[in-house]
């Protein structure tokens, strides 16, 4: 750890800082609203500006809140992921949940005060099913105090419904965070396919439980950022082959019509959702982009790609700390399925063609970003919107590498094979992301690779009670929720012949974009 | 990537109605996403245009008098300034080819020697600038008729 390097954070002024109060006169205003109003109420020869008071170093008074960064404030001290600020409050919103108490043991690590809230909805959602997480987890009021007893880590935990309105704004006026992780939703495609009941529940929790919490924050901490889980799904793929741009078109981005050009700089680009969870995403989106605009809400929207693994430091530390894992059809992402069915001899399960691209992001490298996304806050009202991934493959590469280690490092006889869709989605389609914001802006690495959490996954899910709970579960691995509708368990297609070594994709950062132009050729499928 | 000046209302006459350079000045605010994505496109200019034009942007809400003195009315504005005067604006996000317009509609382009403007032939033919003197150098390097 050396300080020569500058941190990705070190010219961000008390504007960004949620230890500030702004004062003077604020005005909230549309990009094209006039400033008539504003300039009304000042009077010619008004000294009013924004200025700012810190809630930490009151014997300031009041100052331009852009006169001091980081690097110059106290209160801001260097840190292997950027300045971070002294014991800075961060609230994790879902922090029972596979993200939600992984961040909260890292953050607690790395001196964060962590606080969070959940209603253990992930773990009801899941049982509801007959499945459930196949490394065994302990109950909060255990994971609370092995964390503080192993780890030294004093995590302050409320029971609350994200709708609980009431409570949560007690909750929240009570610790007064500075940096809000929302990871309270319902993250399962198919599980809001299933029927009506579980479409509106996966919305109701999603959008109003968002929409809510918005007013919460308005209300009592509007100069802390809100970090909202995204995901890559709202944006679909579109056939078009146009890139997936982080959330907005950049200034370069044109429309040309009728011979005439406008830059669509700053506009929302399409969102094409595969699921009715994905829709609740999108109106997220939205919700969170109005807030910001109207109430000068600060806010990251974070667009996850498909996410994997097991492993941190502080969750291997010891049993009672390990972070759920799902396997089953509704809430198994795809490379934590895969291994579960290697491991168990299940021929690892690819729907359809097994050509649909997907973006993806290790556990340990997402707990990265978001560090460096809550030290590096955005500024009053600044929607932001990060791609969260580090590389991306085909679903079909995926279970390559996954059968891969599985075969040459644990001596597995693993196979794959092609099963019916049973979602509606392109089968073949270009895939160009955009994600260099993290890594241009705030300084992320990849620090782990597909093959190497891969690896620890093995490592950790050949243990013989997660093997045995596995084999348990394996039978609701299958996916059996159609998007039309049906409920039926999907028919194998072929098994896959084993791929001679070194065949498929390998390497962390991707390949070249995918071509629209690879559409024309015809599919063998 | 070039630098894009910060400008408050206290240095704003100095370094733009003073500067003996023209400036492209963004009237900009934290809340404005076109605001952001401008961002890299003026980097890329001020970088490209280094010594030939400045690039600067003043937050509107920081700066309100400066944003009132010049009739701000939406965000973004880009206004370009020569010789102290407002010479020329573009409300909205811009691309690179239209900000490079009205660099040409207010002169800035057209008024630099080896950009837009057309000299005469007996001037183009008569004066070698410097770095096609360079190239001719590196040509006649490769050729092996100079070290």
């Amino acid at each position: 750890m050396t300080a020569n390097n500058k941190q990705h954070n070190a010219h961000l002024t008390c504007w960004n800082c949620p230890a500030i109060d702004l004062a003077g006169k604020v005005d909230f205003r549309a990009c094209g609203q006039t400033i008539e109003k504003f300039n009304g109420a000042m009077g010619e020869d008004s000294d009013i500006y924004i200025m700012a008071e810190c809630k930490r170093r009151p014997e300031l008074g009041l100052f331009d809140p852009m006169s001091i960064t980081f690097e110059e404030c106290p209160q801001w001290q260097w840190t292997s992921n950027g300045y971070m600020l002294k014991n800075m409050r961060v609230m994790i919103l879902g922090i029972d949940g596979y993200l939600g108490w992984t961040l909260a043991l890292w953050l607690g690590s790395l001196g964060f005060q962590v606080s969070g809230i959940d209603n253990f909805a992930r773990r009801v959602w899941v049982m509801e099913q007959g499945a459930d997480t196949v490394v065994p987890i302990a109950i909060m009021r255990d994971r609370l105090e092995v964390a503080k007893e192993i780890s030294g880590i004093d995590i302050n935990f409320r029971r609350i419904d994200i709708a609980s309105r009431s409570h949560l704004q007690e909750f929240i006026q009570d610790v007064r965070p500075e940096s809000i992780v929302h990871y309270a939703e319902c993250p399962s495609a198919p599980f809001s396919m299933i029927d009506a009941e579980h479409a509106i529940e996966v919305q109701r929790n999603n959008v109003l439980g968002t929409l809510g919490l918005l007013f919460i924050i308005r209300d009592t901490v509007p100069e802390s950022a809100i970090l909202k889980l995204g995901t890559m799904g709202e944006y679909g793929t579109p056939l078009t082959g146009r890139p997936l741009f982080e959330g907005m078109f950049p200034a370069d981005a044109v429309l040309h019509w009728d011979d005439r050009e406008w830059s669509m700089g700053g506009e929302m680009t399409p969102r094409d959702p595969v699921s009715f969870y994905h829709v609740s995403k999108v109106q997220d989106t939205f919700n969170v982009y109005e807030a910001c605009k109207y109430w000068w809400l600060r806010s990251y929207d974070v667009m996850q790609g498909v996410i994997y693994g097991v492993h941190t430091t502080q969750l291997a530390a010891d049993p009672r700390l390990r972070t759920r894992f799902d396997i089953d059809e509704w809430f198994g992402t795809v490379i934590n399925r895969f291994v579960a069915q290697a491991i168990v001899g299940i021929p690892l399960t690819i729907y359809g063609s097994g050509e649909q691209v997907r973006g993806l992001i290790g556990l340990q490298d997402a707990m990265q970003c978001m560090t460096r996304l809550i030290v590096a806050p955005p500024e009053p009202g600044q929607y932001g919107v990060v791609n969260q991934m580090s590389g991306y493959f085909s679903i079909h590469e995926l279970a390559e590498k996954v059968a891969r280690v599985g075969r040459q490092e644990f001596n597995l006889p693993v196979q794959v094979q092609r099963v019916e869709n049973p979602r509606v989605e392109a089968d073949r389609h270009p895939f160009e992301p955009i994600y260099e914001k993290l890594s241009n802006e705030f300084g992320f690495e990849p620090q782990v690779s597909p093959e190497e959490e891969i690896y620890r996954m093995f490592e950790l899910l050949t243990q013989p009670h997660i093997r045995k709970s596995i084999q348990q579960a394996m039978y609701h691995i299958i996916p059996s929720t159609w998007w039309s509708g049906d409920h039926r368990r999907v028919e194998t297609i072929e098994i896959l012949e084993e791929e001679p070594a070194g065949m498929s994709g390998d390497g962390h950062k991707p390949k070249h974009p995918i071509p629209s132009e690879q559409l024309q050729t015809p599919s063998e499928d | 990537m070039g630098t894009i000046f910060r400008l408050t209302e206290s240095n704003f006459d100095r370094e733009v109605l003073a500067s003996e350079i023209p400036v492209l000045v963004e009237f900009w605010a934290s809340w404005c996403p076109p605001c952001k994505m401008m961002e890299p496109t003026l980097a890329n200019l001020a970088d490209e245009y280094n010594g030939r034009f400045r690039v600067a942007k003043i937050n509107a809400d920081q700066n309100p008098r400066a944003a009132k003195h010049y009739t701000i009315l939406g965000i973004p504005t880009l206004i370009v300034f020569n010789a102290g005067q407002d010479k020329g604006r573009r409300v909205g996000a811009q691309s690179r080819d239209q900000l490079l317009a009205l660099l040409e509609e207010t002169h800035v382009l057209t008024s630099l020697p080896d950009e837009t403007s057309s000299p005469s032939p007996e001037s183009e033919a008569d004066e070698i600038k410097p770095d096609e003197e360079e190239l001719i150098l590196e040509h006649l390097r490769a050729l092996g008729y100079v070290d």
